[in-house]
């Protein structure tokens, strides 16, 4: 089973697209700030990352660099989450190293569709 | 001003002017001084030529004193003549002032010597050569040196014995007398009262300018601060779009979770209230989102992102999006998409945008009928054309259907957006990637939207966007000043209504001089300038600003009343307008100029823009 880490600091928006991808056939498991989602990749080594910028303290861009920095995490695709469609955003997405992009609030099917071409083949949800 | 501007004679200047040269209009001064000269001579000759008139009447047969004196007045009349072939206004000037020296004193010498009927006339002498060379230092000695020398020279004839000759007895000349004192004061009372007209306009001009200049710098002061209060208000919007963001995203997450269980479940008069729920959420959603955006783009904060775009499936995913709602409505929502066309260099969020709206608003607004997106490229440009067999779009509503909600007239045009800000979102958009949208429509038959953007938008565009960039900075730096020049008070009070009501801060000049002082002190950020004028027509106003390197940014638009508009791109001119001035016309030709409002600076401007500039008229 595909196995997804979920970095959002909101409850309620951890909790919907916990569950609707849950129903989407993925594992889901759970970050709610930067230094936890870094901890989680180490011990979780999930196939892919769902990032949220606005995290606080340490903001998700540092944390998809730290996780990029690591060689045991590096493989790992990460998607980042923002409210806003800036440019800005999206040069910087590119820059720390993630595999892609989406804004908030999230777009199910937009989103499966950035999740599964991260994946290799296999190991595609159903 | 305006009044006392009326009373000088206009009509003669087109007469006067013919003989001006170019290079004396293009200062006020010189340009007096021309017409003054001018006038002394088209009309001097004729009080001359009274007296010489009158001495052949009462003298004996023409002898070589009357030819010669008759021949130097009718040599005034080749002045003018000789100002418009040689341009040589100050030796004309100082070769007109010696010979009506010589005039004065041959006449003198000739008809009745130290107490000759024609001796008042010296008097015109120094005066006229102030009128054409001003009164300075230089001007005066050499007035002075002529008069003496030429007096000189007579006197040493007189004192070698030719004594004053007598062609006529000098109890005849009592008649003469009053002739020649009545023709000199005339003539003198003739070049004072002119004098004196353009002296007092002068002096009004004068103060009328720094009135306005004054004004200007307190609208400046105002368009500033309308601008702080902007910057303002776009913090707030981008701070409230997200706290509203936050908790919609729970209304629009959670009513899609559970309308799919409810799908699930089979549960089916709850799939549709819920479904009710996620698409209103969705829909304020998009609200914010575009309002946000607007206020971006106003705030010249938006990015553009440019990058390879795959034209072919991003219009096959826009469509996909859009197959159930087309097929709902009874609607076949076919995609052309030419194969030539690979890929763009664009910003693809955006154009992605712009093509979402079109297609929505076309699968709205059809039903049982057409929708095509066709793709086209000629290398240069794409073209994404949205055609649909709906409702169509009433041709006054066309010109508005791209203008923000708040701006259009009536509230239905808001029907033809899903907010009345989708469209000229779009636009603008495709503005901000130096493309555009277009739209054909016939009521009752249906739409065509057209979307041009750039196949190319990174190569060289980088520097094309930060010049684009740069000027926009350097006209947003001039604010929204518009300067109006036109003769016409009825025209600058209209123009003024419009332009400030719409949010520019305009300033009106009633005479080119004035208008051609204020744009070199002000800078507008553009300048409508009439094509009739008085005193200097339109056409060499625009010669004189075009050569001003400082208002070399200032958009310039002529307003003609026939379309003979072929001189003015040639001579500078970004635009031409006919009258009589069309609001919409006008509002559309500005902004595709690139001269902006302040934006939301009606309502902050409104008031002391419209007081201040109440306050300036006359």
């Amino acid at each position: 089973m595909t196995k997804i880490l979920l970095v959002e600091d909101n409850e309620d928006n951890r909790d919907m697209l916990g569950r609707r991808l849950s129903r989407h056939g993925f594992s889901v498991c759970f970050a709610i700030d930067g230094p936890s989602g870094v901890r989680m990749a180490h011990n979780e080594l999930p196939d892919v990352i769902l990032m949220d910028i606005a995290l606080g303290e340490m903001d998700g861009w540092e944390a998809t660099r730290l996780i990029k920095d690591d060689p045991r995490t590096t493989g790992i695709p990460v998607i980042a989450l923002t409210a806003h469609a800036l440019a800005s955003d999206r040069s910087r997405s590119v820059e720390v190293g993630c595999a892609d992009y989406d804004t908030k609030p999230v777009d199910l099917p937009r989103l499966l569709g950035k999740i599964n071409a991260c994946l290799p083949g296999g190991a595609r949800a159903a | 001003m305006i009044a006392s501007l009326r009373l000088a004679p206009f009509r003669l200047y087109a007469v006067l002017d013919w003989f001006v040269p170019e290079k004396m209009k293009e200062e006020a001064e010189s340009l007096r001084r021309a017409r003054m000269f001018l006038i002394s001579h088209l009309f001097g000759p004729f009080l001359g030529h009274t007296i010489s008139l009158y001495i052949l009447l009462i003298g004996p047969a023409p002898d070589a004193a009357w030819w010669i004196f008759f021949g130097i007045i009718t040599l005034f009349w080749a002045f003018p003549l000789a100002l418009k072939i040689t341009g040589w206004f100050v030796p004309l000037a100082l070769i007109s002032v010696q010979n009506l020296i010589f005039t004065i004193l041959w006449g003198c010498y000739h008809y009745g010597g130290m107490s000759s009927p024609l001796i008042p006339w010296v008097i015109t002498v120094p005066l006229l050569a102030f009128f054409y060379l001003g009164s300075g230092q230089g001007v005066r000695i050499f007035v002075l040196a002529i008069i003496l020398l030429n007096l000189a020279g007579f006197y040493l004839i007189y004192s070698l014995g030719h004594g004053f000759p007598t062609h006529i007895p000098l109890a005849q000349l009592s008649g003469l007398g009053i002739v020649s004192t009545v023709c000199a004061s005339v003539y003198v009372s003739m070049m004072a009262l002119y004098y004196a007209n353009i002296a007092m306009s002068q002096s009004d001009l004068e103060r009328e300018v720094k009135r306005r200049l004054e004004t200007a710098a307190q609208l400046r002061e105002a368009t500033n601060e309308a601008e702080r209060a902007n910057q303002a208000k776009s913090e707030f919007l981008a701070k409230l779009g997200h706290e509203l963001r936050t908790p919609l995203n729970a209304v629009i997450g959670y009513s899609e979770i559970m309308l799919e269980d409810a799908v699930i479940a089979e549960r089916q008069q709850q799939s549709v209230d819920l479904k009710k729920i996620h698409n209103a959420g969705n829909h304020l959603l998009k609200l914010i989102t575009d309002l946000l955006d607007l206020s971006k783009l106003e705030a010249g904060k938006m990015e553009l992102f440019v990058e390879t775009v795959d034209v072919r499936a991003l219009v096959a995913e826009v469509a996909s999006e859009y197959l159930d709602a087309a097929a709902a409505a009874g609607n076949a929502l076919t995609v052309d998409v030419d194969p030539a066309i690979a890929t763009i260099e664009g910003d693809a969020t955006k154009l992605r945008r712009a093509l979402v709206e079109l297609v929505s608003n076309a699968v709205r607004f059809t039903a049982n009928g057409t929708v095509t997106i066709t793709a086209r490229s000629d290398g240069e440009w794409l073209r994404i054309t949205v055609r649909d067999t709906g409702v169509g779009i009433e041709q006054q509503r066309l010109a508005t259907l791209f203008e923000n909600f708040e701006e259009s007239e009536d509230a239905t045009t808001s029907k033809y957006g899903e907010t009345g800000l989708g469209l000229p979102l779009s636009q603008r958009l495709c503005r901000l990637m130096r493309g555009d949208i277009a739209v054909e429509s016939t009521l009752g038959e249906g739409s065509c939207f057209t979307i041009r953007v750039p196949v190319m938008l990174r190569a060289g565009a980088a520097a094309e966007v930060d010049e684009a960039a740069a000027r926009d900075e350097r006209h947003r730096a001039r604010g929204s000043l518009v300067l109006a020049i036109d003769d016409d008070p009825a025209v600058l009070e209209l123009l003024q209504r419009i332009l400030a009501k719409e949010g520019y801060a305009p300033v009106v000049a009633a005479s080119a001089f004035e208008g051609l002082e204020l744009a070199k002190k002000l800078m507008p950020a553009l300048i409508i300038l009439d094509v009739f004028m008085p005193e200097l027509d339109g056409w060499q106003l625009l010669k004189l600003l075009r050569k001003d390197a400082a208002l070399r940014d200032s958009r310039i638009v002529m307003l003609t009343v026939d379309d003979n508009v072929k001189k003015g791109p040639a001579l500078g001119a970004d635009a031409h307008l006919v009258k009589p001035i069309d609001r919409h016309a006008l509002l559309r030709l500005i902004r595709d100029l690139g001269v902006e409002p302040s934006p939301f600076g009606t309502r902050l401007l409104d008031r002391p823009a419209i007081d201040l500039l109440e306050e300036a008229q006359i």
